[in-house]
């Protein structure tokens, strides 16, 4: 296993690791907003076409944000602990299931709510705020939320399969 | 059930929604080639992500688009036929990872092939054409494709498992 494993845990650890760096970059640009300090601290990147003239605009953007990568953050932390257990080589446990079941859950609703939320903040702001949701991502996440739930139902099944078959030895 | 029920779903709209997109460049090639290519490229420079400046780059990127269209057609068709097998089939079986292995491999293969063409592309047709690259797309599925591969090797442990089982009984 130790190739793709290696990669693969890399490749989430490096994920992790930006992911909570950035957290914490949103988190002082909040510090700084509720400080009162003046300015868009590049924020008209992320949403396009961005009218940053109100406060409140900005912290409800950074807010989202913020909420949004915690979850991310959890997400790609339950990932690797998966995987992990996973390469430890006891196949089928309890933590495996629930979590493969875990992360599809959170993704599927992490990925309705940030389109609920976008639109909420397009009626509130109306010409304030624009923001573009990118159509087939939203899709692509909500059917990798329910690829890792089909595999927790899996690794369920495998696992009652399994503790049958040591009761039969 | 449902989830199994709403992915081997979302699988099969993808799958069909693709084969209508690289269908509609098929007829775009062929209009571009033996009638009018202006209009394909007004159409393609409207768009944010591709900007085509010459007939030369429209059908070379719509050429490309095509061969590269038609391997996603196939990665999709390869997990609609493994999902069916996953919800119908016993499970951990040769095939489900076989197809594993497979999609994972040809995900990443893909992926990289994908943005080493785009890479030339940008010295071949300089200023004639551009497109966006998105460096998240290419980390995230690179790391989905060694999720798959890492998952075939834990559905290959599960069937020597399953095996042994069967013969100890």
């Amino acid at each position: 296993m130790n190739t793709s494993f290696k990669l693969l845990k890399g490749i989430l650890s490096i994920a992790l690791f930006f992911t909570t760096l950035l957290w914490f970059i949103f988190l002082i640009i909040l510090a700084g907003l509720l400080l009162g300090i003046d300015g868009n601290f590049g924020l008209e990147r992320i949403a396009e076409d961005l009218d940053l003239t109100s406060k409140v605009a900005k912290l409800a953007l950074v807010t989202y944000i913020l909420v949004a990568y915690a979850a991310i953050i959890y997400i790609i932390y339950t990932l690797r602990r998966l995987v992990k257990s996973l390469d430890s080589g006891i196949l089928f446990t309890k933590f495996q299931c629930t979590g493969f079941n875990l992360v599809g859950q959170l993704i599927i609703w992490l990925v309705i709510l940030s389109a609920v939320a976008e639109f909420i903040m397009k009626l509130i702001f109306a010409s304030r705020l624009e923001m573009e949701t990118s159509f087939p991502d939203f899709w692509l996440f909500l059917a990798l939320g329910a690829f890792f739930i089909v595999l927790g139902q899996v690794f369920e099944k495998a696992r009652i399969m399994r503790e049958e078959n040591e009761l039969t030895v | 059930m449902k989830s199994q029920k709403l992915f081997r779903n979302l699988i099969a709209i993808a799958f069909y929604l693709l084969i209508l997109t690289w269908i509609v460049f098929l007829c775009l090639l062929v209009f571009a080639i033996f009638f009018d290519s202006t209009i394909i490229v007004d159409y393609f420079n409207g768009t944010e992500s591709i900007s085509v400046n010459s007939k030369s780059a429209l059908i070379t990127i719509l050429i490309y688009l095509l061969i590269s269209g038609s391997f996603w057609i196939y990665i999709l068709n390869l997990f609609k036929n493994l999902m069916d097998n996953l919800i119908f089939n016993p499970l951990f079986d040769r095939f489900q990872s076989a197809s594993f292995k497979l999609i994972g491999q040809l995900t990443i293969g893909l992926t990289i092939i994908d943005s080493i063409a785009l890479f030339l592309f940008k010295f071949i047709f300089v200023n004639r054409l551009v497109i966006e690259f998105q460096i998240f797309d290419f980390w995230l599925n690179i790391a989905i494709g060694l999720f798959l591969i890492f998952l075939s090797k834990v559905f290959d442990q599960a069937r020597t498992y399953r095996e042994e089982n069967q013969l100890t009984i």
